[in-house]
């Protein structure tokens, strides 16, 4: 867990100097305001990660010694076939087309994306 | 266990069969747009209108290059991405599959929007040329919806990627077997990470840009039109903040694909596996900070950084041809393997393209060549010539363990060398006349300056390039049936895919091999090597 804490905290401090330095040569607004995007998007990630006590964890992925019996406990479930995303991204498709062609459409998106958000909730209960 | 046939293609949520749905439809994609290339080049072959409007024109490379940045090569790198790390890293699935499903159909769904675009929107397709720029994109001088599709299939493949970024960098950071630390992960899936994570960062402004652009088009906002307080420079910026890292975004799977061609095929381990990952990583931060040299001629931004921070990527790339180079270095090569010639191709091509954007990367060169066929063939080079030829590299290399078959590797010789000789003859002389002074975005020239003959032979140079690239095709669809049956290892690969079946089962390993280096099917392979 802690190299990809380092290797966040690295892309940020780059957005954070990249971003002050480009400020201070130019004034201009929209280019730091990307490049200090690009430090705070990294920086969120590791900051909630470590608020979570996600950097303490030793886990047999981290531990070089590490045999593959560690890995035996449950990962989780993996479904390996679902209608839903199908119909969810249909739904949004025709929101699109709505948008571009007429609202007569949106009642459609809507009832897709409602039925795919039901359909994937009561899959994800099992 | 999951649903047969084509019901069984539509509802997966297995990363393996998504994985190859992604690659499938973006050589599709790649199809269409080579075909579109075609028409440009027919156009383009000599002087004169002869075979589409200038309109027309103005579609088919607004589609071209949409459809190859936005739907090919990133798409297929996906592809990659999405059926090799979960298997390199010994993990069953991608971390939320369900969500990797999505993101599959929210591209295509973009990639056909896009195309719509273009193809059903009476004479007001998007023919702005595929950065879209403001004016040239907004109501006044865009009409109609081909615009509005083109934005809205691009927003759709753009929260694609950042579905799959999420998914990736879950997978890798939370899935990877025991022992797998992240100084042991597959070259490949380092580049993977590398870039998801400059999708994540860079997809969202340029989101955001076309939203904007769309306000302006549909409800009369005036975000980049002056004349209502608003700046169309604001618009690049937020464009290229994509535009430039999409190049990397493209290209990272391919550096990642033959860094684990060339040494399966040098038969030495890679040189240099720390610097080759920290100049992955290197690549990934600066290419934050260089969207502004596609914009030198604006006079609106700070040249000399841009230039400074351009000139300063070319030193990681650099040290990665080091890391290419040192591998080969007293290696038993297999020169005739179709995955290695089309690595060393790529080797050829992507340095011509990275040695020329170094000099655009100057201002005082840049103001003279931009918009000219020599940026054109530039950009070919990095993208064609190193991306494309990275994908085919993959092909030879995976399909057997995709499929359980191989390719003919007689066929793949043929292939690479006539894609290679077909390449070059293509875009080498578009250096040469974008040095003369050719415009790109141009259906005509005028006869006898000097354009004539280079044209002709890279029009040339793409029947060559068309008739390898469908000599391929019948390969595959021959092999796909027909071909011999692959043994789980054909290659004496390196990397955790190697030590399972091919093709993999459901949840891809029934066991799982102790893992003590980035080259786990190696060590299984040579026990007594193993530190």
């Amino acid at each position: 867990m802690r190299t990809w804490g380092r290797i966040f905290v690295a892309y940020a401090a780059f957005g954070a100097v990249a971003g002050t330095v480009y400020w201070l040569r130019t004034n201009e607004p929209a280019g730091s305001v990307l490049l200090w995007a690009m430090a705070a998007m990294p920086a969120i990630v590791v900051a909630f990660a470590a608020v979570r006590g996600a950097f303490r964890a030793r886990l047999p992925e981290d531990d070089p010694e590490a045999g593959p019996a560690a890995g035996e406990e449950e990962l989780g479930s993996f479904p390996t076939a679902s209608v839903w995303p199908l119909i969810a991204v249909v739904g949004a498709l025709v929101g699109l087309a709505a948008i571009v062609y007429g609202w007569i459409l949106l009642p459609i998106s809507v009832a897709l994306l409602g039925w795919a958000l039901v359909g994937l909730a009561r899959e994800s209960r099992g | 266990m999951s649903a047969r046939g084509a019901v069984g293609w539509l509802t997966t949520t297995d990363h393996k069969r998504i994985g190859i749905l992604y690659c499938l439809t973006a050589f599709g994609f790649f199809l269409v747009g080579g075909a579109l290339a075609g028409l440009i080049r027919a156009e383009l072959a000599s002087p004169g209108q002869q075979v589409v409007a200038i309109g027309t024109y103005n579609e088919l490379f607004t589609i071209h290059g949409t459809v190859m940045i936005f739907l090919f090569l990133a798409p297929f790198g996906a592809g990659l991405i999405n059926y090799l790390v979960p298997l390199q890293i010994g993990a069953p699935d991608m971390a939320f599959p369900r969500l990797n499903a999505a993101s599959y159909w929210t591209y295509a769904s973009g990639g056909l929007l896009v195309l719509l675009s273009s193809f059903a929107t009476a004479g007001t397709g998007a023919a702005m040329g595929w950065y879209a720029y403001p004016p040239l994109s907004g109501p006044r001088f865009s009409p109609g919806v081909g615009v509005d599709l083109w934005i809205g299939g691009i927003a759709l493949v753009a929260i694609s990627s950042l579905l799959t970024g999420v998914n990736v960098l879950t997978t890798v950071f939370l899935m990877r077997a025991p022992g797998m630390t992240m100084w042991r992960l597959p070259v490949f899936t380092w580049n993977a990470v590398v870039t998801v994570v400059l999708g994540l960062l860079a997809f969202p402004p340029a989101v955001a840009a076309f939203a904007l652009l769309f306000l302006d088009r549909r409800l009369g906002g005036s975000a980049f039109d002056p004349a209502g307080g608003g700046d169309p420079i604001v618009y690049q910026h937020l464009f290229w903040f994509l535009g430039h890292p999409e190049v990397y975004i493209l290209i990272l799977p391919f550096f990642g694909v033959i860094t684990e061609v060339i040494p399966v095929f040098s038969r030495k381990p890679l040189f240099g596996y720390p610097g080759f990952v920290l100049a992955t990583l290197a690549i990934g931060a600066l290419s934050i900070g260089v969207w502004a040299h596609h914009m030198f001629t604006t006079g609106a931004v700070d040249n000399p950084f841009f230039s400074a921070m351009t000139f300063t990527i070319a030193v990681p790339t650099g040290v990665k041809f080091f890391n290419w180079i040192g591998t080969m270095w007293g290696g038993r090569i297999r020169w005739s393997a179709a995955p290695m010639m089309f690595a060393i191709a790529f080797l050829l091509n992507f340095l011509i393209g990275g040695v020329t954007g170094i000099m655009l990367a100057a201002p005082p060169l840049d103001y003279h060549l931009n918009d000219s066929y020599f940026l054109v063939s530039h950009f070919h080079y990095t993208m064609m010539g190193g991306g494309a030829f990275g994908v085919f590299a993959a092909i030879y290399f995976w399909f057997p363990k995709m499929t359980g078959r191989m390719l003919s590797e007689r066929v793949g010789r043929l292939v690479a060398v006539g894609m290679f000789v077909g390449f070059n003859l293509t875009f080498w002389p578009q250096f040469v006349v974008g040095l003369r002074g050719m415009p790109r975005r141009v259906p005509d020239y005028p006869p006898g300056i000097g354009f004539d003959a280079p044209n002709l032979v890279s029009t040339l140079g793409v029947v060559v390039m068309s008739l390898a690239v469908l000599l391929f095709v019948w390969d595959w669809w021959r092999s796909l049936r027909r071909g011999p049956s692959a043994s789980d290892d054909p290659w004496g690969g390196d990397s955790l895919e190697w030590t399972t079946s091919s093709p993999p089962p459901e949840h891809n390993f029934s066991t799982l091999p102790a893992i003590r280096s980035h080259r786990p099917a190696f060590d299984q392979r040579h026990p007594e090597l193993v530190r």
